[in-house]
């Protein structure tokens, strides 16, 4: 994990800011640094720290994204390719001046930030090759007040300038896109909604023509609202669009296809009593459509498949025993396949490959080990194709390759799984886009019940700012900004709480949520494992609200029983319920905090039996922030100033030539204005101190 | 111990010790006890700099003090215009000598002007550094001792103090094309070798 890479910082670290008149040096800690240069007598401090360093590692090649200065991680879900001709493109979602922006590289050209200018964070976007040679990406921008979709087309090895998407009612996003084979024309789908209105979502539907978008066309509705939509275009040329959506009960799969101008009324590709999320469809030869997706089950959340043959749909395929992420359906070279990545216990993954074609499915084949997820592909009419995935050091991987001459497509999809090689998308750089937005996570949601909204007795109920207010404290005293907004409702429950999540995130616009919720229903004797499971679509839910979200999940804390002790049946449930969450973080990717452990410490932390007291809320607060600042640390350039894959003293002259230089003036240095609120100050300082005499090369 | 006195070293200096006392001692009527030998003169730590003599825009380090377990270099800054700042690593044998701290100079100092300074040793053997002026500010000109550094002995042996990934900038934020130059630092064995 990130977190523990942080925790052993610098080995030996001695910092002085001497004034130069008096030559005196004293003994301070590292947040005196935290407030603005105020005149000689306030720099006169010295720090020093102790402890483990790393050793030297090879530093990282330059890169074509380094070259173009606009680098950025990968963030979850959002990275998608697609395939034509000799060229591959990849577009994923990054995080570049504390705004999400879309980036795309193209074969082995320096990758480029897509979509118009100006203001606003970008969507998870999608991708595909069209049949005059064409490649398009489309994703959504968020301006605030509205969201909607853009698109660019890359032609004759060049992008474009980006056009407007089509539109639907409210805000747009979500976006999938499937080419029309031998044809410039290709499908978009996408979400649209009333702002605010979780429930008024709508699928759309529209053409480019090859000219313009065509009139949104809105699909039939399901009980639920839908989520995540894949659409493929049949043989007849018409599209088919898979969602998930609630039956009234849980989520299951549907598809509509468009036929004579109308879309067919919603059919359930799955009907059972278990949710069933994040479908894929593709169509491959005969046009057979074939559809896969996830379905939880006790073991996790499994990769199935069915397919249409004829006009039938064969049966559910099971494609793995193990749990996987989010599948994806595919024709390579006309045989329908599935990929998935299987999920190990420690976090890690494999890439799975299956044949469906045929009356008997194949077995899964591994394909290449991916410790990140997820993963998306791009396959193209002619055999050729490209595979990517986020590695869990936060760079994107890539498999390439395409069917040999009389060969089989994939059998040289299984044979290229050795070659994959590292697309790098090192550290992300602030300053590229800083009026957009900070450099660093400002607004932070606490979502949970009475404890995170801070209820306390003393000796009355009350409501105070709980964890939120020393949270806050500390993130502004080495951050220099972060703000911690109340989303606690007392009495909550996990159940009500995946309810609520996309509301607060629409409502607060916040970068980080710290989800902390489960005591009311470990009290109402609600089973663990209904517990976690609702914890865990929290999460996705965030991420699906946002996919660049930053989202900490924490282990409930204990109940304080009458002589003082922790020995009550609620721990015991409470014990069993924070067991089962380290598997469900490690496989979303997700910061597990333990705010149990330290909340036994003893009774004075306790104003009654489930509710903190000020001290116990000041060690909830700390130890949220003992995870949240490495994990920020490393959504900073590091102090690494000038990109050299190390933070050293020449970036501590740079960021000094800048010091005290505000955005706009002359000597301002967005790169040196680490925390990206405007100013380079102390703050910016104190994470250059962090990362001092430490390589970023991500290995 | 009984094996030390029968090296020629140390027959060398019983013999030097009665010479003396023949020539030096009370009359033959009274016999007076020989003087204990004089202890060897210590055996220190020693730097030889890789630039003989202060240059022009020049960084390079020089012998302070040395001891027979401490040595205390400083990295000066010779004949040098504006320099802002810098960045280096030092680069030595961690077997020979272990980097134990640092005191600052006082060549960027100047009325109202603050300097920042960073060291840390990520692995024994690298120490990085990074000492600049900060704010609107010139840079310091001239020549004067930046940084005292201070090792300890660690076993006999050489070692070479290199500089490695140095840069000096001007308050303009122009690299300045100036030399680094270390030294060669010699512990010395036991006994005075």
């Amino acid at each position: 994990m990130k977190a523990s890479a942080i925790v052993s910082l610098p080995a030996l670290l001695l910092l002085a800011a001497v004034p130069a008149s008096t030559g005196r040096a004293a003994i301070s800690t590292p947040a005196a640094f935290g407030a603005p240069p105020q005149g000689p007598e306030a720099v006169g401090e010295m720090t020093r720290q102790r402890s483990a360093g790393p050793a030297s590692r090879p530093q990282q090649p330059r890169t074509a994204l380094q070259r173009l200065g606009a680098d950025g991680s990968p963030l979850p879900a959002a990275a998608v390719a697609a395939a034509i001709g000799e060229e591959t493109v990849v577009a994923w979602l990054a995080s570049i001046g504390g705004a999400q922006r879309v980036l795309a590289a193209a074969g082995e050209t320096p990758a480029a930030p897509l979509g118009p200018p100006g203001r606003g964070s970008d969507g998870a976007p999608a991708a595909a090759a069209a049949g005059d040679g064409a490649v398009w990406v489309v994703a959504s921008r968020n301006r605030g007040a509205g969201e909607r979709l853009w698109a660019q087309r890359r032609a004759g090895g060049a992008w474009q300038a980006p056009v407007a998407g089509p539109s639907g009612a409210g805000r747009n996003h979500h976006p999938a896109l499937a080419a029309i084979p031998g044809s410039p024309r290709l499908w978009a789908v996408w979400i649209g909604e009333d702002a605010g209105n979780r429930n008024g979502r709508t699928l759309f539907a529209s053409l480019w023509t090859g000219r313009s978008w065509g009139a949104p066309e809105a699909l039939p509705r399901t009980v639920g609202a839908p989520m995540a939509p894949s659409i493929t275009v049949d043989a007849a040329g018409e599209p088919a669009v898979v969602w998930a959506a609630s039956d009234g009960t849980d989520a299951e799969i549907w598809l509509s296809r468009r036929r004579g101008g109308r879309w067919s009324a919603p059919l359930a590709l799955t009907d059972n009593a278990v949710p069933d999320i994040t479908p894929s469809a593709a169509t491959a030869a005969a046009g057979r459509l074939l559809v896969a997706w996830i379905s939880y089950t006790d073991s996790g959340y499994l990769p199935r498949a069915r397919s249409e043959d004829a006009g039938a749909w064969g049966p559910t395929v099971a494609l793995d025993a193990a749990p996987g992420s989010r599948p994806l359906a595919a024709a390579l070279d006309g045989v329908p396949v599935a990929l998935w990545r299987r999920l190990d216990e420690g976090g890690g993954g494999t890439i799975m490959v299956r044949r469906l074609g045929g009356t008997e499915p194949g077995p899964p084949s591994d394909l290449v080990e991916a410790a990140g997820s997820p993963f998306s592909a791009g396959i193209a009419a002619d055999g050729r194709f490209v595979l990517v995935w986020s590695r869990s050091d936060g760079r994107l991987e890539r498999l390439e390759g395409r069917r040999p001459p009389g060969g089989d497509a994939f059998e040289a999809l299984a044979a290229a799984a050795g070659a994959a090689s590292a697309i790098p998308a090192p550290t992300p750089r602030p300053g590229v886009d800083a009026a957009d937005a900070s450099a660093l996570p400002a607004r932070y949601s606490a979502f949970g019940d009475s404890i995170t909204n801070g209820v306390v007795y003393d000796p009355d109920r009350r409501e105070s700012a709980g964890y939120r207010q020393p949270l806050q404290a500390s993130l502004r005293g080495f951050f220099g900004l972060g703000t911690v907004i109340n989303a606690g409702v007392d009495g909550e429950t996990s159940a009500d709480g995946v309810g609520r999540i996309d509301n607060v995130i629409r409502d607060q616009t916040p970068d980080v949520v710290l989800v902390m919720e489960g005591t009311n229903d470990v009290t109402a004797a609600i089973d663990e494992s209904v517990i976690a499971f609702n914890l865990q679509r929290i999460v996705e839910r965030a991420f699906e609200e946002k996919p660049a979200i930053l989202v900490f999940l924490a282990q409930i804390p204990p109940e304080l029983d009458p002589a003082g002790a922790f020995e009550t049946s609620f721990n015991e449930r409470a014990d069993a319920l924070n067991a089962l969450l380290p598997p469900i973080a490690a496989a979303l990717a997700v910061p597990l905090v333990d705010q149990n452990t330290p909340l036994r410490d003893g009774p004075e932390l306790w104003s009654n039996p489930l509710h903190p007291s000020a001290a116990g809320y000041r060690v909830m607060g700390e130890t949220w922030y003992e995870s949240i600042k490495p994990i920020v640390l490393l959504a900073s350039n590091r102090g690494d100033l000038d990109g050299s894959g190390r933070t050293d003293g020449l970036d501590l002259v740079r960021l000094a030539l800048a010091f005290g230089a505000i955005a706009g003036e002359e000597r301002y240095d967005a790169a040196a204005d680490i925390t990206g609120d405007g100013i380079i100050d102390g703050f910016d300082l104190n994470i250059l101190v962090e990362f001092f005499a430490r390589r970023h090369d991500g290995s | 111990m009984s094996g030390r006195g029968a090296t020629p070293a140390g027959v060398c200096l019983t013999l030097v010790a009665s010479l003396l006392a023949s020539a030096c001692g009370p009359s033959p009527t009274a016999p007076r006890p020989p003087l204990p030998p004089p202890p060897p003169p210590p055996a220190v730590i020693t730097f030889t700099p890789e630039s003989p003599t202060p240059g022009t825009n020049v960084i390079d380090l020089r012998l302070m003090s040395s001891t027979a377990g401490e040595l205390a270099l400083t990295l000066d800054a010779s004949l040098v215009a504006d320099l802002f700042g810098y960045g280096l690593d030092l680069l030595y044998d961690s077997a020979a000598i272990a980097f134990e701290g640092f005191e600052p100079g006082t060549f960027l100092d100047g009325e109202g002007i603050t300097v920042t300074i960073l060291v840390s040793e990520p692995q024994p053997g690298t120490v990085v550094i990074g000492q600049s002026r900060v704010g609107a500010v010139a840079g310091a000109s001239g020549s004067g001792t930046m940084l005292v550094l201070r090792f300890t002995a660690v076993a006999p042996g050489r070692s070479t103090i290199s500089i490695d990934n140095a840069g000096a900038f001007d308050s303009s934020g122009a690299e300045i094309a100036l030399e680094f130059f270390g030294g060669d630092v010699t512990v010395p064995g036991t006994g005075g070798q």
